[in-house]
Order: C-alpha cells, then structure tokens, then sequence
C-alpha cells in the first residue's frame, strides 16, 4: 500500500509539471502580444511597453517559465492586472467561498443520493422505484438556477429563514457564513444527487446480479444481508468515480449560481477575469483547478484501492 | 424415505414453461447424475429445490426434504436450510466468489450464520475445512482474496463455503465444466471423498456422461423439462432404453467419418509433399507488467521455441491445460500476436519479415474459428456483412461475386442462402458457430485454426460441429490446427497430436500412438483425467460383477 500510494504521488507531480508547461505554452502560442491583449488596441505603444516590463514578457520564455513555476511553488501568484493585487490574496479571498460551498453540497448530494439509491435498487420494478426514476429525471432536467429561484423565494422571501444572497463573509461568525451557503449548496447538490442516486441504483442492481451474490444467497443469507454484507461495497467503485467528477465540477463550475445568489467564489473570480483580459489570474486560476483534479483524481484512485484489494496490487 | 424427493414439479417463468412434472428423489449418502442438455431445466430444478428462482417464477408440484415440505416453507426458513442443510456448488468459479472479501471471511460468514460462532472460532472451522478441500493452512489461504487463487482452487473454495456445515445434500451445478481436465478430475475426487466421508447425498448436474458414468449411482435424463429416462446410472447408460439416451450416448462418444487417410508427418515427408505451414522455433513473450512509471517486470515467455510442421488437408491438435500458451501460439501464427523470435513460412511465404503484398495475399488462405459463438460476432451487422469480413484481402471480387462467396459459404455449412439478410440474433449456438465456419470458408482457406471451436457446445450440437468439419476437409482438403483441452474431441478428429505444457511441446506424433502409448507422464496424467463414458461405463460393470462373485 505504501507503494502504491509513493507510485501514485510521483504521477501526480509529474502531471502537474506537465501542466504548466502546457498552461505556459498556450498562453506562449495565442497570437498577438499578452501586454496589447490586455490594455486593448487603443493602448500606445509606451503602455504596452510599460506593462511588458512590469510583466517580465521580454526576459527569454525558460527564464520566464523558471520564474513562474518556482513563484507558484512559495504561493506567489503574480499580480492581478485589474484589481492591481497579488493574485494570491484574490483566489484566497474566493476560496474561502468555494470550498466550504462545494463540499457541503458535495455531502449533502451523497447524503441523499445513495440512501435513495440503494432504496430504489432494492424495490426494483415496484411503484417506489418507479417513482425514484421518474423524479432524478426530472432533477437531472431541470436546470439548478431555477431550482435556487424557488429555494430563494421560498426560504428567503416567504419564510426569511435564511438571507437571499451575498456573503457576509466568515468574520461575521460561522453560523451567519453557512447561512448564506445553505441554499447555494442545497441548488448545487440537487442536480447531483438525482444523477448520483441513478449511478448507485444501477451500479446496485448489476451487482445484485452477479455471481457471488447467488453464492451469498446459497450461504443462507437473506436478501437483505446479501444486500449490506456483498452488493454495496462493491458497487462503490462507479459511485466514487461520479463523485470525483461532480467534486471538481462544484469547485469551478458554479458560477451560474454564484450570480444567482451574489457569492464572491472562484467561478465568477474567472469569468471576471476572462472579460478582463487578465492573464496572471486566469493562469494562476487554471493551475490551481488542475491541481485539484489531479488531486481529486489521486484521492479517488486511493478510495478504488482501499474499496477493491485487486487494485493495490498495480504495485506489489 | 428419501432425502429428497421431487414429485410433479412444474415451474414457469413469466409464463413461458421450464419444467413439466418432473420427479426426481435423492436416498441419504447417495450420488444422482441430473444430465441435460443446456436449456432442459437442470438448473432450474436445482434452484426450485434452494428457492433462488428468478423473479416471476411459479412453481407448482412437492418438493420435500428430509420429511419437509420445501414448497410452502417461507422465505426464513428457507434461510436457516440453505447453506446448513442444504449446500449449493456453482458453475464459475472465477466470478462466484465476492472479490473484495478473504476467503476466510467467506467461508466463516455461513458458520457465524448458523451457528453463531465468534469470529475466530468461526475462522478455526473454516481453516479445518479448507484442509480438507486440499487448500492447507499453510499457504495463508485464510487471509488470501479470491483473485490470488487459480481457477480450481477457487473452485475448491465454494466448495468449502458449500459443506462447511456438513449439509445433508449438496448440489453441484456444472462444478466442472469451466475448469480443465486434471483439475476436473482432482474436483470430482474431492466431491466424492466429502460426500462419502461426511454421508451427505450430491444433486450432481451436468451435460458430460462420462463425469456422470463416472460419479453417479443413479440418473435422471431431462430434455426440454421433462424427465426421459431415470433409474441406476450404469444400467441406464448400458442399456440405452430410451432413444434419447441412445443419442445422448453416441453423441458424447461421436467419432466422425472419413474418406480420407489420415495425413501423417513422416508420410508427407517420404512423398516429398513440402509443408503448408512450418513453424520454426517460435517464441512469444506477452510484456512484463508496469510496477512503476520506469519499471517493468521481465517479460512473460507463453511460447517457447517450438516448433512444427502441419501439411496439406492433415488436422493436428494441439492440446494442453489452459495457461500452457496453446493459444498464445495459435494467435501467433493468425498474426494477431507478434512472435518475439522464431520463423514462420505459410504457402511457401515467410510470415516473418515485415508486412508485403505476398504476406498479406497468403494471410488470405489461413482463417479461424473462435471458441465463444455468442460473442465472435457483431449483433448490429446482417449476416452477410459478418461472413464477408474475410473477403476484405480479395478487392478485386465484384458485389455480385462476392455475393455468390457468401452462399456457397453458408450452404457448404448446412444454412441457407436466405440467412444472409438475417442477424445474429435470430441464431441458435450450433447455428452461429456454422456461421462462424462459413465466415472462414468464404476467403477458400488452406488452413483453419479453429480454437477449442466446440467445447462452448452440447454434445449433440457438438457431433453435428464435427461431422462438418470433418466433411469439409474430405471436401475442401483444408488442413486444420485445433486447439482443444477436449482429448475425446481431439481423438475423434485429428491426424497428429502436439501436446503442450509451459509454453514447450512435451509430445508429438499421430493420434493413435499418443493415445494408446504415452510416453510422457504429462499426457498419460491427461489421457487418465479426460471423462470417458465406455471406460467408466466398463470399470464399474467390472466392478458390480466382482462383487457379485
């Protein structure tokens, strides 16, 4: 195990070297000058030489690439052009948003999803089935910002439990920050966890299925021990791959409900910068995104082995 | 009273019929041979008698057991029965165990079950009983996962979880049909030193009458769910009362015509007939596994220089347990795996060098058949688009010729022309793996590499498989290279016999002196292992009369 998990380590750092390069070449490739792209053709040419300067753009690319890299390694971030900050304060800033925002409804999606899923697998065909089915269709139709319209008016407008939007960020006290988050994860994890409970149910039913599971049965044991002791652990693996994708999805993906509920994450941070032409943050934000697939990617790969013992062995 | 007795069963699944009042009984200690072909409800009548039918099933008839009445138990006390009293033996062994349990865990789950042991004395049992399914304590067989373990001992395994409890009746559905002939044999030795040590009666289900003949004392013959014939298993296989067991018997002993002599090597040679395909000293290695982004493990060698000649319209077998690289090779030759040392020349032409115009217009005279019908072929293609795929080395035939091919090709295996609209689908086993001969045929190959091509059969279809091939080599004067663990199969058909094990050939020569005069004890261990119904059948007739004297 401890193999595996240095074997798994040293390909994740090479994956992440191998994106920066890639990340430093394609902002190297697009045409045109990153200074003129940035300050927009009307600039004059002593600006765009000011910012060339300021941006080291005429040192050579491997000097360039050197510099960026090591800086990325001591969190130095370069500085963001619009906001004329470090880089670092601001993904600090939305961070705090992000995160707290994607696991809670991360939690919050498996907590609901695989109960039901293991549910509906275990009354196949029958009407509660049927009923499971048809309403994850319908959660996976329906997109999330009109569920958080309705969350909103429902919450915040008619009942005013919780606030309608903004953040009042986490020196207001714990429990007023996760407030403000309650509704943006309920409208993030809804959506997912109709999609989870299907990939559980059906992970469960082609589980049930399976040999050892008729073996099990032949043992003595009831369906229901059949079920707790041989079916779920092993229909994990396709749940736990779903989860992974949805985890880096609800880190940068939503900015649709960011706007909705005026969060200050790390979703709007890029589009606003992306409109802005400014480069230091988007780059620093892509490296960052990839960072956290690979590692999600990593963390995954160590739930498979800690689930399946035929998967610890790709060392041995 | 017997242990078991089945009166008038009746099962139907979602309407359809499976089996038709079939009787059946079981005395204490005893061993019944339950012999059908696939689809006459063996199965199923093991699992009406453990309760695990399918969802939408209707049972109807007795079933009782030890004095009970298994028909209207309800489903918890079914659960105390199963597993204690009653122990069941799968198929497939490579998938009926839970991958991600010990095999200590699975075989103490039943013992804590039923008799609410702890876990470690529950673990103490399980290890007693792995002893005696010849899985010893020593190998830390315990703590071992199920994907550490070879496919009989896997296999031994469910056997232990099955009589951990010593049940009364243990049923063994097929136990070993997916394993090799040795192994075969070691399993069935195991199953009938447990049942008489411990007096338990064995529900043996299988297709095979010689592991029946070998095994049972009584027999009960089931076609399309009903019973044909039942009674004392010798007298019943002597005697052949009932016609479809007179089929049945022929079918599994079934030696094809010939009108040819068989084609042997040193005949060849004397005639100075040059060979059609010559191997000379082969290698093929399968890469080592990754341990590591820069790391490898050494190569694994699966074919170690071997070599060997197969001339014109001559059959030669190749056989050998499974892992000895017999298909490795056959791969090898077929171009499909790339030899790692070694020359190849077929038709006079090197298959060595790197691809040419020569090679690939030769490739066009060697074709194969697979062993999987229901799997060698793609369902969303018509049956015409399937048999052409060879014909993708001969662009020169027009539509209307290739079209012609492809009839010929069907007809020359007992179809129809009309089949050719048809999808796969619409095919039974036997018929499939007629298409997949025509799909060989149709490029008029000189040789046809046919990978244990009927052991995925019944033995009547498999008969029937045989006489065609047979007849097309009289007819085409194709010469073939068969792989089989089958011996009988390959005693039926084949001219010469290459024996294989651990990549080497360890014998060679013509069927009849491997078969009558071994020299080698790896094919006399397999000669002795391959089920054969006439020897088993003339043993134990022997056997009866020496007792009566």
């Amino acid at each position: 195990m401890l193999a595996f998990l240095a074997n798994r380590l040293f390909a994740l750092g090479l994956t992440l070297l191998l994106a920066t390069v890639v990340i430093f070449l394609v902002l190297e490739i697009i045409p045109g000058d990153p200074a003129r792209l940035m300050l927009g053709i009307n600039a004059t040419q002593d600006a765009v030489d000011v910012l060339r300067e300021q941006m080291g753009l005429n040192q050579p690319p491997l000097q360039r690439y050197w510099s960026w890299v090591t800086g990325l390694l001591v969190g130095d971030f370069g500085t963001s052009y619009t906001y004329s900050v470090p880089v670092s304060e601001l993904i600090l800033e939305r961070i705090v948003v992000s995160l707290p925002l994607a696991l809670i409804a991360l939690t919050l999606s498996t907590l609901i999803a695989i109960p039901v899923g293991i549910y509906a697998a275990s009354h196949r065909g029958r009407v509660s089935d049927t009923a499971v089915i048809a309403t994850t269709q319908l959660g996976i139709a329906i997109p999330n910002f009109w569920f958080a319209l309705l969350l909103v008016y429902v919450f915040a407008v008619s009942l005013r439990l919780v606030p309608a939007g903004g953040f009042p960020g986490w020196d207001a006290g714990v429990w007023e920050a996760v407030k403000a988050l309650i509704l943006p994860s309920i409208a993030l994890a809804l959506p997912q966890a109709a999609i989870l409970a299907r990939v559980t149910r059906s992970a469960i039913i082609e589980t049930l299925g399976e040999d050892y599971v008729r073996t099990a049965r032949a043992k003595g044991l009831t369906y229901r021990q059949t079920l707790w002791r041989h079916t779920l652990r092993n229909a994990m693996i396709p749940v736990v791959t779903i989860m992974g994708l949805q985890f880096a999805f609800l880190l940068a993906g939503t900015i649709i409900i960011e706007n909705v509920f005026y969060l200050p994450g790390l979703g709007r941070l890029v589009f606003q910068a992306i409109t802005q032409h400014d480069l230091p943050v988007v780059q620093s934000v892509v490296v960052l995104l990839v960072a956290t697939v690979v590692l999600i990617n990593f963390l995954v790969d160590i739930a498979y082995a800690v689930i399946d013992p035929r998967l610890r062995r790709s060392v041995s | 009273m017997s242990l078991l007795q089945i009166k008038e069963l009746g099962l139907e699944i979602s309407g359809r019929p499976i089996l038709k009042k079939v009787s059946l009984q079981i005395e204490k200690g005893k061993v019944l041979g339950l012999v059908g072909e696939s689809g006459s409800g063996k199965s199923m009548t093991a699992l009406s008698v453990m309760k695990l039918l399918p969802e939408g099933s209707d049972l109807s008839g007795q079933i009782s057991f030890d004095g009970t009445d298994l028909t209207n138990l309800d489903e918890t006390s079914m659960c105390h029965l199963r597993g204690d009293d009653i122990g069941m033996v799968f198929q497939e062994p490579m998938t009926a165990l839970n991958p991600l349990k010990t095999i200590g865990e699975q075989i103490a789950e039943g013992i804590r079950l039923h008799r609410g042991a702890t876990t470690s004395e529950a673990m103490h049992l399980a290890a007693d009983i792995l002893e005696q399914v010849g899985l010893p304590s020593d190998q830390h067989m315990l703590s071992r996962y199920p994907h550490e373990l070879s496919g009989g001992q896997r296999q031994r395994v469910v056997i232990a979880i099955a009589c951990a409890l010593k049940p009364k009746l243990l049923i063994a559905d097929e136990p070993t049909t997916a394993l090799d002939v040795t192994i075969q044999a070691q399993i069935l030795d195991l199953l009938r030193t447990l049942v008489t040590e411990n007096d338990m009666a064995l529900l043996l289900i299988s297709h095979d009458l010689g592991v029946v003949a070998d095994m049972a004392d009584t027999l009960t013959i089931l076609r399309d769910g009903k019973v044909m014939e039942s009674g004392d298993a010798v007298d019943v296989l002597t005697n052949r009362r009932h016609p479809y067991t007179e089929q049945l018997a022929e079918a599994s002993s079934h030696v094809p015509e010939r009108s040819a002599p068989p084609v042997l090597a040193s005949e060849a040679q004397m005639a100075g007939i040059a060979p059609l395909l010559s191997v000379d000293k082969i290698v093929c290695d399968y890469p080592g596994k990754r341990l590591g982004i820069f790391r490898k493990s050494s190569p694994f060698r699966a074919v170690d220089s071997v070599s060997f000649d197969i001339f014109p319209g001559q059959t030669m077998a190749l056989v050998g347990e499974s892992g000895c690289g017999k298909s490795t090779l056959g791969r090898c030759l077929l171009g499909l795996h790339r030899q790692s040392a070694g020359e190849l020349h077929f038709d006079g032409v090197s298959l060595s060098d790197d691809n040419n115009e020569q090679q690939t217009d030769a490739r066009k005279h060697m074709q194969i058949v697979f062993q999987d019908p229901y799997g060698s072929f793609n369902p969303r293609h018509r049956v015409a688009r399937l048999v052409a795929e060879p014909l993708f080395r001969s662009p020169h035939l027009s539509a209307v010729e290739k079209d012609e091919r492809i009839c010929q090709a069907l007809e020359s295996v007992g179809l129809d022309r009309s089949d050719r609209f048809k999808y796969i689908h619409e095919f039974s086993g036997g018929q499939r793996q007629r298409l997949a001969i025509a799909r060989a045929l149709v490029s008029r190959p000189k040789l046809i590499i046919a990978d244990e091509p009927v052991s995925a059969l019944d033995v009547s279809l498999r008969a029937q498989i045989l006489d065609l091939l047979s007849e097309l080599r009289d007819k085409l004067q194709i010469a073939y290279l068969f792989i089989s663990h089958d011996l009988t199969v390959v005693q039926a058909i084949c001219d010469e016999v290459l024996v294989m094990r651990s990549g080497k050939f360890v014998e060679h020569g013509p069927v009849e002196k491997i078969f009558l005069d071994p020299q080698e004890d790896y094919t006399r261990e397999l000669l002795a292992a391959a089920p054969n119904l006439e020897k088993y059948l003339h043993e134990r007739t022997a056997q009866t009369s020496d007792k009566r004297d």
